[in-house]
């Protein structure tokens, strides 16, 4: 279970990040006052349109950005007091995080293998049943570098996944896939939380999260502006489609900055 | 635990990588050999040239007792002239190098040689010692003169030994007296802390650079980042693998340097250059070369891995990188010229301190106190820059430009 209460995250900004933004200000709220909980069993999706904050709200969960204010626990664990117990109970995978290139897939599930804590006998366990499910077998001896895009996604999947993470946490997790292998990420998902994990993903493709959904929390500008199921939703916002519900709570919420 | 498998995959990195291993291992002993035998070949070469060359000789006003000594010699072409020819053109010659000498001899050299009253006659020589022929033709004709000068001797005394009134160290063979292994030390400690400082970090940069900053470029090390391994594991597992692999290219260094030296010098035929050069050390002297070693590359891997942390990318890390490297290299060239091994600071200032004590080692001159300040305080940088390098691993700024 993650639980989110009051986070908010602030940059600092240089000078010439201020100049690019054409703001006098020093600081820009990414995350403001955002709480949410997420259980086990569930594919919570996190929207909101880009730059409203989603990543930063997922980089904190994953211990790799501390909150300004606020905390989250995974599982119980705080992120900024127990880094390592969380990250060892979460699989995180987003599209800048990338393996080694002048590794082989089956290296570096062997590595990860060690780093996480997984003993031999799980890790043999685990390689055959992700490198079976995503087909790496056939390319599992090849470089990373010498892989094609969808080749590499699944390659980065399985290896995030070695240690069989309680809860996982996807950036976009169809972001420059195939059809055909989004499919399979997606399907894998789902599978993952009949078995009872926790799935987080972000996007902004609202088709996207209707189908995989069983959640969702709507960021926009950093707040969190809604957070319920689908049906919920459609029935708040007289709507029958997530597209037309997201417009509604963007017109209410989004102001230009002055 | 997972500094064990950092440190192999850093190590893995490197020796599954042929054309690394190709670039780190092979080429420099192939360099080095190549760089040290065409040195070698041009530098007799030349001297052989030079040792072939017939010395072309002017002599004015020649006595004929020179004439016959330099007749029986085979190594130049001489010109006689009388007293009334221009030697300017002459002169002129030597300084274009056409001609390498010119001696001149008073006009009535014979007499003012057996007239005991008269002034002390003068020979001259002109050369130029811009040219290598000329220079070695003087050597020659100073010979030749020497031999004369010593028939004249005998002519006027009955024999040479009758002149002799004192002899300095003509059969004393302990007249030079000096512990070979010092001397040799002190040969060594001239360049030797030089080339090891630079290689150590020559090696440690290029890795360092890719281990760190490639890996923050290629978005690969925030993937080490969520794992439940300590930040300071992941640091102390790239520098321990990064040290092992810059001391073992320092030794690849060092034994190019091994083979290449002697193969050289024997080529030129120089054996006894060799016992000259062999140095035996101390147990205590290898320990105290080990322990500073360690420190070293110690701390050149940690300022390596600082400086490739807070940059960007690769490139923006080897721009921050070659200052440091002039430094480095400044330091040591510093502490090679500097005789004054004595005051204590010069052992409590990092970077400075290590050559200097290298040197102290190798001439076992160090103390015991001067050993343990460079000892120290070169740990001290290297664990402070190892802690800084942790640091910035936690930086969300530095690793996430957040």
């Amino acid at each position: 279970m993650i639980e989110i209460k009051n986070l908010t995250k602030v940059y600092k900004l240089s000078q010439r990040q201020m100049q690019k933004a054409r703001t006098k200000k020093n600081t820009k709220i990414a995350v403001d006052d955002v709480s949410f909980c997420a259980r086990p069993g569930e594919i919570y999706g996190l929207l909101g349109p880009n730059g409203a904050g989603k990543t930063t709200t997922l980089r904190c969960m994953a211990t790799l950005l501390k909150p300004t204010q606020g905390s989250i626990t995974v599982d119980g664990f705080d992120t900024v007091k127990q880094p390592e117990e969380v990250r060892g109970r979460l699989g995180f995978l987003t599209n800048e995080i990338k393996l080694d290139p002048q590794f082989s897939v089956n290296y570096l599930f062997d590595f990860f293998g060690r780093l996480h804590k997984v003993d031999a006998d799980k890790l043999a366990e685990r390689k055959k049943e992700l490198f079976g499910y995503f087909g790496i077998e056939e390319f599992k001896d090849k470089k990373i570098d010498e892989l094609s895009t969808g080749m590499k996604q699944k390659a980065a999947i399985a290896v995030c996944l070695v240690h069989d993470p309680e809860i996982i946490i996807f950036d976009e997790p169809t972001s420059g896939l195939d059809i055909v292998t989004a499919r399979l990420v997606t399907d894998y998902l789902k599978k993952l939380r009949d078995d009872g994990k926790l799935v987080i993903i972000s996007t902004h493709i609202m088709s996207e999260a209707e189908k995989l959904c069983d959640r969702v929390g709507i960021i926009i500008d950093g707040r969190k502006v809604c957070d319920d199921t689908l049906p919920a939703i459609y029935e708040a916002y007289g709507t029958d489609n997530l597209e037309d519900a997201f417009f509604e709570l963007y017109k209410a919420n989004h102001k230009e900055e002055m | 635990m997972g500094f064990k498998s950092i440190m192999g995959k850093e190590l893995t990195r490197v020796f599954k990588d042929k054309k690394l291993i190709f670039s780190m291992f092979i080429l420099p002993v192939v360099v080095m050999v190549g760089m040290f035998m065409l040195i070698f070949a041009l530098v007799s070469n030349m001297s052989n040239n030079i040792e072939k060359h017939k010395s072309a000789v002017y002599v004015q006003n020649a006595p004929e007792r020179f004439t016959e000594i330099l007749g029986a010699g085979e190594d130049m072409s001489v010109t006689y002239i009388g007293a009334s020819e221009n030697t300017e053109f002459i002169k002129e010659n030597i300084k274009n190098g056409d001609t390498d000498i010119l001696v001149v001899f008073p006009e009535d050299f014979t007499k003012l040689v057996s007239d005991e009253k008269a002034a002390i006659p003068q020979v001259k020589t002109f050369y130029n010692p811009s040219e290598d022929n000329s220079t070695e033709a003087r050597g020659r004709v100073m010979g030749y003169l020497e031999g004369y000068r010593q028939t004249l001797i005998a002519d006027k005394f009955g024999s040479v030994e009758a002149a002799v009134i004192f002899t300095v160290d003509s059969d004393n063979e302990g007249s030079q007296v000096f512990d070979n292994d010092k001397a040799a030390g002190k040969m060594l400690g001239m360049f030797l802390p030089y080339f090891i400082t630079m290689m150590i970090f020559a090696g440690a940069m290029g890795l360092g650079v890719d281990a760190i900053a490639g890996e923050k470029e290629r978005g690969t090390l925030a993937s080490l980042l969520l794992t439940p391994v300590s930040r300071m594991e992941i640091v102390m597992g790239k520098m321990a693998a990064l040290g092992l692999l810059s001391i073992m290219s320092a030794l690849v260094y060092i034994l190019g340097m091994l083979v290449a030296i002697p193969l050289g010098v024997n080529q030129m035929g120089g054996e006894s250059m060799m016992s000259e050069l062999s140095i035996s050390f101390t147990p205590v002297q290898i320990a105290q070369l080990i322990i500073l070693i360690l420190g070293i590359v110690l701390m050149y891997v940690a300022l390596i891995g600082l400086v490739s942390v807070i940059a960007k990318s690769i490139k923006e890390a080897q721009t921050y990188i070659m200052p440091v490297y002039m430094i480095v290299i400044i330091a040591g060239m510093v502490s090679m010229y500097t005789s004054d091994t004595s005051s204590f600071t010069s052992y409590a200032i990092p970077l400075i301190n290590s050559s200097v004590a290298f040197k102290g080692i190798f001439t076992r001159e160090i103390t015991v106190p001067q050993f343990a300040a460079a000892a120290i305080v070169t740990y001290a940088v290297a664990f402070a820059l190892i802690a800084l390098t942790a640091k910035a691993f936690k930086s969300e700024k530095i690793m996430f430009n957040a």
